[in-house]
């Protein structure tokens, strides 16, 4: 059998000004069957960017992470997992996990209220650490984790600017983080996941 | 009134893998209406890269060579204008002028058939005579003229090879070309065009 699988990824006009697309008009592709539901990809600034394929380590932490999370019951806000967070006319992005206030609600989730956002890194890391965290800290996310899937470290990013975080530190696999806007019911240390 | 234009190009995700479109894809999206069946895109490599809008120049030189053209066309030759050339699964351009035998018809354009590709550059010059040329030549088109409709010279491209044309000559406005492949009833100088 001769199965030729069509390559799902191009670089083929870079440098040229491409189409923008916006978050509407990716809904009604898929409404409309071209692009699939579950198709992994994130609008960038009106460009459809697919995702990493998540390595192994990247499912063991984040299995173990929402399992503690979700055991621990804060009352005032919730976690979503791999949630579409939709940011602006053109752009989304599916973050490993966000957490809102259960006031404002899932439907009511934006820049401005979500408490944290946690995005979990194998072979991503460079990206997410990088042009990612550039562009939640230009969206005005109060917090965003980077949590190293493979070295089990984390980086915690603050004071969101238009150029990037200001506040950037890393943590080891011993220490304790505790998050600065969500519960402190989700303070963590990663030595403590069971990650099996 | 308060009217935004939402931007219709972007480069957001220059240097990141994009998602790939096929030309399928691209109709389904018309025929949802999704895109508007008019919007000036081009499909290259599986990106959509908008068309830089024609100028005064370029739309009175297409006039004038269309009339010289279609005037002096040999019925085995047809002569089609701004159609959507189909090159591969993830690409089509819409050159300003084809060539083809009528033999095998307009349904049947390819780059194997068509005889010459005619693209007329005003503002996009440095485009149509660099990146979109070799674009031409790696699909294999035999012949490729660019007509510079500001300066009234026409590089002619020859011999395509995936790293772009092996023969390219230039052609001021009282030199005259004549085609290799398509009839030499084509042949003309562009000093000759009346542009009005």
């Amino acid at each position: 059998m001769n199965v030729t699988i069509f390559p799902a990824v191009t670089r083929a006009a870079d440098g040229l000004s491409r189409r923008r697309f916006t978050v509407a008009e990716v809904e009604a592709m898929c409404e409309a069957g071209i692009m699939d539901e579950d198709e992994r990809v994130e609008l960038i600034g009106g460009e459809l960017v697919p995702m990493s394929a998540k390595g192994a380590r990247h499912e063991i932490v984040k299995v173990d992470l929402v399992d503690r999370w979700i055991r621990a019951r804060p009352d005032d806000c919730r976690l979503a997992q791999e949630t579409t967070f939709r940011l602006s006319p053109d752009t989304y992005l599916e973050p490993d996990m966000v957490i809102y206030p259960i006031a404002s609600g899932l439907l009511g989730l934006s820049a401005e209220n979500v408490l944290l956002v946690v995005e979990i890194a194998d072979t991503s890391r460079r990206y997410d650490m990088g042009r990612k965290a550039k562009l939640y800290a230009a969206f005005g996310i109060r917090e965003l984790w980077v949590i190293d899937a493979v070295k089990l470290t984390t980086r915690v990013l603050r004071s969101p600017s238009e150029s990037g975080y200001l506040d950037k530190r890393d943590h080891r696999a011993s220490d304790l983080i505790t998050p600065a806007f969500a519960s402190e019911l989700f303070a963590l240390r990663l030595k403590d996941l069971e990650l099996k | 009134m308060n009217v935004t234009i939402f931007p219709a190009v972007t480069r957001a995700a220059d240097g990141l893998s994009r998602r790939r479109f096929t030309v399928a894809e691209v109709e389904a999206m018309c025929e949802a209406g999704i895109m508007d069946e008019d919007e000036r895109v081009e499909l290259i490599g599986g990106e959509l890269v908008p068309m830089s809008p024609k100028g005064a120049r370029h739309e009175l030189v297409k006039v004038a060579l269309n009339r010289r053209w279609i005037l002096a066309a040999p019925s085995d030759c047809g002569v089609a204008q701004e159609t959507t050339f189909h090159l591969s699964p993830d690409t089509y351009l819409e050159p300003d002028f084809v060539f083809y035998p009528v033999a095998s018809g307009l349904l049947a354009l390819s780059a194997e058939n068509v005889l010459l590709v005619v693209e007329i550059a005003d503002t996009s010059r440095r485009y149509d005579m660099g990146r979109k040329a070799k674009l031409y030549a790696a699909f294999g088109v035999r012949e490729l003229w660019v007509i510079d409709a500001v300066r009234m010279t026409a590089r002619v491209f020859l011999a395509p090879s995936p790293g772009g044309y092996g023969e390219i000559r230039d052609f001021k406005a009282k030199q005259s070309f004549a085609p290799r492949f398509a009839p030499q009833a084509f042949a003309l100088s562009l000093a000759e065009l009346e542009l009005r």
